[in-house]
């Protein structure tokens, strides 16, 4: 998943954050936003348990939750590439920016992935049915919304020089 | 009481029995293609060379601009399709987007404090 081109793309990013500009496009986050453009299933989860379809459900929400977790995979590889290259959260305002919105998003994310799987687990018990769908669509709302903050910071902090 | 209102017919307008407001899996998968393309375009403007192509406020401004453009129509998109605001009530889109402007508006004017726009703050 990460080419050397994606670590090269990642190292100038980090080299752009050290010159002081919060300019950057960083290999391994456009490969998680392009991941995270995918988790747009979960839409189509409410969708399946509105119909009843219990496998349909199920399968959405576990995909969404791979596609969310791959996203916090690229997280986590791209802090660890910062952190060792000696950028930390206190090195400058601007990796104080970048470490507090990125993180406190992944937060968010992980947070969003263990109420995906536990919407499979209710599924799995019977306890999500047709008639209290909104459990899913409320889990949805939370979803999309992290999502759409997550539009903001990627033009913000690696898009716009 | 929670028993009875299951059995209340729901009022006039209210789709949200519906499958999904109305909305289908292959809205969901078009909007998400869109997206992507959107996404592609965006990643594509920003490693344009810009500053080839001229000095200036004008240039920043084209290359900002479309950026924020293009995240704007993003984030609409999302919103009025996953979220559905398209699909509910008007006043939620309301009361959704009064708080996005509420938010950039106390954001906006907390970096104007901070001399953000006008250099007067330094990243060092």
């Amino acid at each position: 998943m990460l080419s050397p081109h994606t670590v090269d793309s990642a190292v100038a990013a980090r080299d752009r954050f050290a010159t002081g500009s919060v300019e950057t496009v960083s290999g391994p986050r456009i490969v998680i936003m392009c991941f995270d453009r995918l988790d747009r299933d979960l839409a189509a989860a409410h969708a399946a348990i509105q119909r009843g379809d219990h496998r349909a459900l199920r399968t959405w929400l576990a995909a969404t939750a791979l596609m969310g977790g791959i996203f916090i995979s690229g997280q986590v590889y791209e802090f660890k590439e910062f952190l060792n290259a000696g950028y930390g959260f206190t090195h400058s305002p601007a990796w104080s920016a970048f470490f507090g919105l990125t993180g406190f998003h992944g937060v968010h994310v992980t947070l969003g992935i263990i109420m995906l799987l536990s919407c499979i687990l209710l599924s799995l018990s019977g306890r999500i049915r047709q008639d209290n769908a909104e459990s899913v669509e409320i889990v949805g709302l939370y979803w999309h919304f992290v999502d759409v903050v997550w539009i903001i910071i990627f033009t913000v902090v690696y898009l716009i020089k | 009481m929670s028993a009875d209102a299951t059995t209340v017919p729901a009022p006039a307008g209210d789709t949200h029995a519906d499958e999904h407001h109305g909305a289908t899996d292959g809205l969901f998968v078009k909007t998400a293609i869109i997206l992507a393309i959107i996404t592609a375009i965006e990643v594509a403007w920003s490693y344009l060379p810009w500053s080839d192509w001229g000095d200036g406020t004008a240039m920043v401004l084209i290359e900002v601009g479309g950026l924020i453009i293009m995240m704007g129509v993003k984030f609409v998109i999302v919103a009025s399709v996953f979220m559905h605001l398209r699909f509910d009530s008007k006043v939620l889109t309301r009361v959704f987007y009064a708080g996005l402007a509420l938010a950039i508006a106390v954001y906006v004017g907390t970096l104007a404090t901070f001399e953000f726009f006008t250099g007067g703050h330094s990243w060092n």
